[in-house]
């Protein structure tokens, strides 16, 4: 009886053994954005499930900057390009180092892991990353009246620091994003051998009763490049009706940080397992089969 | 890349290294749909050549082979199917360079695998679509099967392509691709549409065609010869054309809406004519009608052509006579102006009518009153000839039309037929039947017989009279003198009574008359020929009989017999003289000969002594024919008294003479009856009656040794031929008068009146009656005139009057016949007497109708009386008269 189980128990993996032997790619880690002059570490995690490891290949827009082959002496080897700078001694068959990162360093890095003959399993998964040169300073309002009375035009602009990528501009009245038509956008100014991009953005309109809150107008111009920075200026107006005479003050407001993101692997289109494993469907059948079958042979 | 299903494909994959003393590890070929690769060569420590191989046998499996030695090197794959499309990476590891990646697009070009054209219904359809109709609006889709990549469709029309509209069908993975036609016209047909698919320029296209097929209506219809006349009763092939139809149209005969079989329908090779003959007779009645012929094609829904004409029918003129309005067929008499209108239905019209009366062609005669005009025609006062069949005929173009006969009725009253004898020479008691016929229209006649003599006329009876048709007979026998005269047959039809009465003469039969004026001609030394006038024939056929004697040695020289009185006598001698006597004889007798003497001529030298000699005996009697006359006048009366003396005397006298005392029922029979011997008898008269030309002789033919009976018979006959009217008839012919000349006859009548003959001829009713007061009258001797007179009627009167001072007269010169008269007279008397007793006698008197039996019942008492056979008294009793008396 035992003895037939055991064997069932054998056959069974024995079914399973070609599809749960898949090497599976667990996490490639490549921030989204970095910033220029820094350095960072780009993951590659995997599960060889008893494989051997063939190789663990970098590449960047395609082409390969760093492998791991265990077999090789020494088993790391680099392949220069621009913006690459590996730091070999910190690269591991995991985890490679690039440091200092260049504006050219911006591109799609890819992890290849090859299991060993005779299959070559292979799975792969990448990620973009962008390197950053924040504004050397923050956005200004230019242009704005001290006071402004009921039907005066207002015409600002708003320009921001030069950075890479181009900081994006976003113009508020009273809190509240001003309607497209009000906008004036520019194209972005590029200045400079690193060529980074100055921003303007230009506000025009007509004022209103209602632009006028408890007697205030408030103008904020908001600058963000993605999630990594985030500042604002505000101009407040003071109404012509009221008393007290109008004055345009500016304030500094919220200054942001800039972050590195977590590669969701899920938007990958290379293999992240280097075959397929078993669907919970054909699991749940397989369980199936084995319980009714024992029930059978006891 | 490309490739065609079943190729072999190389695809490249550069494993070329420039750096020094580096080299391949490691080629890696990848599906992109999969993680693992499906291909590898792994020459790490080892030769390229024995690089080692592995393929996924889910992929290319044995058919793919990595092939190094290529530059830049490539994988082969045999046999490539169509899953084998798709992108491929190749990762080529080296020894120090950079690992490569390539890809490369592989794509199997897969040809159409079949493709179907279908109809609007889905039918497939392979070689034919259709067929369609003139006008349809069609659709055809052709479905294309298998194809990577996916074919084109395109759609020819004779080469052309056409706009379709192709779409994949998701359900049956295909695809369709779907053309609209039309409206289709008949240009359309056997339109060939190609419909194509296409995947690759080195993929052979698949195709399929289909032609259209098409029913198409008949397009014209054209009935030939339509619009011209035809002749009724002729036979002819119309024909009926019509083209255009597909498949082949089917036509209809068709008169005045009927549908007519009976017509044979041919086909032209092409299919494209169809021709319809109609084998037809038509006549009169079909004029006016619609005859037309129908094309339809029983494939396609529409109207049938239809070509035809109003029927113009020429016929023979139909030609019927009509008899004038005002006219009663049943009632035209002669007289009537008669007119008939020929009734001419022709077409064309007739040019010309023409009459017919009995098949002959009646022209225009005004004289004999035939008027014929345009169409009618006349004729006035129509009589017997001019009815007939009539037709008339009219002429036309189509021939001449005959009517039917009109068969013209003309009614007339009787008249009397032609050649009918008139005559009838009867003997007393002998029976006769006197046919009358008449010609008359109706033929239903009666007929009125009328007896006629100079006393009277009297009414026949009826039953006497037998009528077959237009013809009657009457059975009449006369009993007396008196029953001799004239019957008059008047026959009546409905148009009226016979206008002249037909007359018969019953005379009283008997021997000839003599002959006279005969004269000798001719006379040569050895022949002469004698030529005379025939007189009456007595009722009969007359023959001549000659006799010609030596005057001298009164020896037979010649006789001959002929039947005109003319004759030649040959082989006479020279200077003789020859007593000739000429007869005339029928069944009756012969007559008294007419006695000549003539002398041939002399020897020439003799010739005029000769003559003289002739001439001198003979000149005593011709000089003097005043003288003899008297002479022989004389010795008449002389021998006619002697003859009297001596039959007083002598009873039954061997002389031959008759005695009327001896008339007696006793000695009747004892007599034995004889023919007469007329030789003798006639000797006697030969030098009297030659001379006399007595009428009234008694016939001599009777031979001197007959009995009396017999002489008494033979008186009884003698004086009913002396008194028969007929002989003056034959003179005069108007018989009223004729009594008056025979005014002896009639006192003979009068005085043995029989009462029998009379009553014969009476009729019923009143003779029943005088039958019997008769014959008690004429039991008184004494009064037997009277009593004649009294029970006769009228007519007697005047004749009877009239005879007792006429009679004497002319009998006084045949005195010697006087004698027997009287015997005559009493026998008769006598007889009546007896058979009147005897009908009296017998319980039941005879039906007064029967006037055969009376006569007869007489007849034969007669007879028996006299014992005579009834052979030797119709054999021998023969009559003479001598009528044409210079008196």
């Amino acid at each position: 009886m035992h003895k037939m189980w055991c064997w069932l128990i054998v056959f069974h993996l024995f079914v399973l053994y070609d599809f749960v032997h898949c090497i599976t790619l667990t996490e490639v880690r490549v921030p989204k954005h970095t910033f220029r002059g820094h350095a960072v570490k780009l993951e590659c995690h995997y599960d060889m499930e008893g494989e051997a490891l063939y190789s663990v290949k970098w590449y960047k827009d395609g082409r390969e900057f760093y492998r791991f082959v265990p077999r090789d002496d020494p088993p790391g080897s680099v392949f220069p390009q621009p913006g690459i700078a590996v730091d070999l001694e910190n690269s591991t068959s995991e985890q490679v180092i690039l440091d200092p990162l260049d504006l050219s360093s911006s591109g799609k890095y890819r992890c290849e892991v090859s299991a060993e003959a005779p299959s070559f399993q292979t799975v792969s998964d990448h990620g973009e990353m962008m390197v950053v040169v924040l504004p050397d300073q923050d956005p200004y309002i230019t242009g704005g009246k001290p006071r402004y009375q009921i039907g005066d035009p207002v015409r600002v602009n708003c320009t921001s620091g030069r950075s890479k990528p181009a900081v994006h501009l976003t113009w508020y009245i009273n809190g509240d994003p001003a309607e497209p038509g009000l906008v004036k956008r520019y194209e972005p100014r590029i200045t400079g051998a690193d060529k980074l991009e100055t921003s303007v953005l230009g506000l025009e309109f007509r004022v209103k009763p209602k632009h006028f809150k408890h007697g205030d107008m408030k103008l904020k111009c908001l600058a963000t490049i993605s999630t990594v920075y985030w500042k604002s200026n505000e101009e407040s107006v003071e109404g012509e009706k009221l008393q007290k005479a109008p004055t345009l003050e500016s304030r500094r407001a919220v200054s942001a940080d800039s972050r590195a993101d977590r590669v969701q692997a899920a938007s990958s289109n290379w293999a992240k397992e280097s075959c397929e494993r078993l669907s919970a469907m054909q699991l749940a059948i397989y369980v199936l089969i084995l319980l009714t079958s024992y029930r059978y042979t006891s | 890349m490309e490739a065609l299903v079943g190729e072999t494909i190389y695809l490249p994959c550069n494993v070329s290294t420039h750096e020094p003393g580096d080299n391949v590890v490691l080629v890696l070929w990848y599906r992109e749909d999969k993680g693992s690769p499906i291909y590898s060569a792994d020459t790490r420590g080892r030769e390229v050549g024995s690089a080692k191989r592995w393929s996924d046998d889910s992929m290319f499996g044995d058919r793919a082979y990595f092939q190094f030695e290529k530059e830049p090197g490539e994988l082969a794959v045999q046999n490539v199917r169509e899953t084998d499309s798709g992108m491929y990476r190749c990762r080529v590891d080296f020894i120090v360079a950079q690992t490569r990646n390539s890809v490369v697009n592989l794509t199997i070009i897969v040809p159409p695998e079949r493709m179907v054209i279908r109809d609007q219904l889905g039918m497939e359809r392979t070689t034919v679509a259709g067929p369609y109709s003139e006008g349809d609006n069609i659709k055809l889709r052709c479905d294309v099967y298998g194809g990577r990549p996916t074919p084109t469709v395109t759609w020819y029309r004779d080469g052309v392509a056409m706009v379709a509209d192709t779409k994949y069908m998701p359900l049956g993975k295909h695809l369709r691709s779907e053309i609209a036609l039309g409206p289709l016209t008949r240009q359309d047909l056997h339109t060939k549409l190609v419909c194509r698919a296409s995947n690759h320029a080195r993929a052979n296209p698949v195709e399929q065609s289909v032609q259209i097929d098409m029913n198409f209506a008949p397009l014209n219809i054209r009935l030939i010869g339509a619009h011209q006349p035809l002749s009724a009763g002729r036979r002819y092939d119309l024909l009926c054309q019509s083209a255009g139809s597909r498949p082949a149209a089917s036509i209809t005969w068709f008169l005045d809406g009927v549908r007519l079989d009976k017509s044979k329908e041919t086909t032209s090779a092409d299919g494209n004519q169809t021709t319809s003959t109609l084998s037809i007779v038509l006549n009169r009645t079909d004029a006016g009608k619609y005859l037309s012929c129908k094309a339809y094609n029983t494939y396609v829904q529409s109207d049938a052509l239809e070509d035809g004409w109003q029927l113009d029918i020429q016929y023979v003129p139909d030609a019927s006579v009509r008899l004038g309005s005002s006219l009663d067929p049943d009632a035209i008499r002669e007289g009537t102006d008669v007119y008939f209108d020929c009734i001419v239905k022709a077409h064309p019209a007739v040019y010309k009518v023409e009459w017919k009366h009995n098949n002959k062609t009646l022209t225009r005669n005004i004289s004999q009153g035939v008027i014929v005009s345009k169409h009618s025609l006349v004729l006035q006062g129509v009589s017997r000839t001019t009815a007939g069949n009539y037709t008339c005929v009219g002429f036309n173009a189509e021939g001449e039309g005959s009517s039917p006969t009109f068969e013209l009725n003309v009614m007339y009253a009787p008249t009397c037929a032609p050649n009918q004898p008139r005559v009838y020479g009867v003997a007393k008691q002998e029976n006769a039947e006197i046919r009358c016929v008449v010609d008359a229209n109706p033929p239903d006649v009666e007929f009125k017989w009328t007896f006629n003599n100079s006393a009277e006329s009297i009414d026949v009876q009826a039953s006497h009279i037998s009528r077959l048709g237009t013809s009657s007979i009457v059975s009449y026998t006369p009993m007396t003198e008196l029953d001799y005269g004239t019957l008059l047959c008047s026959a009546t039809n409905k148009i009226g009574k016979q206008r002249q009465p037909c007359v018969f003469h019953i005379i009283a039969a008997g021997r000839p008359d003599q002959v006279h004026n005969c004269t000798v001609a001719n006379v040569s030394m050895t022949s002469l020929a004698v030529r005379c006038y025939e007189g009456f024939n007595g009722g009969l056929a007359q023959s001549f009989f000659l006799e010609l004697r030596d005057s001298h040695s009164q020896e037979m020289r010649f006789n001959n017999t002929s039947p005109v009185p003319r004759f030649t006598v040959p082989n006479l001698h020279p200077s003789a003289v020859y007593q000739l006597a000429v007869y005339a004889f029928n069944s009756k007798g012969r007559s008294e000969p007419y006695v000549m003497s003539a002398a041939t001529q002399r020897l020439p030298e003799k010739q005029m002594k000769d003559s003289e000699k002739v001439e001198r005996p003979r000149s005593p009697l011709p000089l003097t024919p005043t003288l003899s006359i008297a002479i022989g006048l004389a010795a008449a009366v002389l021998i006619g008294s002697c003859a009297i003396v001596l039959a007083l005397k002598f009873p039954c006298g061997a002389s031959g003479r008759r005695n009327k005392e001896t008339a007696q029922g006793t000695t009747v029979r004892t007599s034995s009856p004889g023919p007469s011997d007329k030789s003798v008898a006639s000797k006697e008269y030969d030098g009297n009656e030659s001379d006399e030309k007595n009428p009234d002789v008694i016939p001599d033919t009777i031979d001197s040794d007959d009995q009396m009976e017999y002489i008494k018979r033979r008186q009884h006959i003698s004086t009913i031929d002396t008194n028969s009217p007929s002989r003056l008839l034959l003179t005069t012919t108007a018989p009223n008068q004729t009594f008056i000349g025979s005014s002896m006859a009639a006192a003979l009548h009068a005085n043995h009146s029989s009462t029998l003959g009379y009553c014969t001829l009476r009729n019923g009713t009143p003779q029943a009656s005088n039958s019997i007061t008769n014959v008690s009258m004429c039991h008184m001797p004494s009064t037997f005139t009277t009593a004649s007179h009294t029970t006769c009627t009228l007519p007697r009167h005047p004749v009877t009057a009239g005879t007792g001072a006429v009679g004497p007269g002319p009998l006084t010169p045949n005195a010697h016949h006087w004698p027997s008269y009287g015997g005559t007279i009493a026998g008769v008397r006598n007889i009546t007497a007896i058979s009147v007793t005897s009908n009296q006698g017998s319980p039941a008197p005879p039906p007064p109708s029967a006037i055969a039996m009376q006569h007869l019942g007489p007849t034969a008492r007669t007879r028996v009386c006299i014992g005579l056979p009834e052979d030797e008294v119709s054999a021998d009793t023969p009559l003479m008269m001598k009528r044409e008396s210079t008196v």
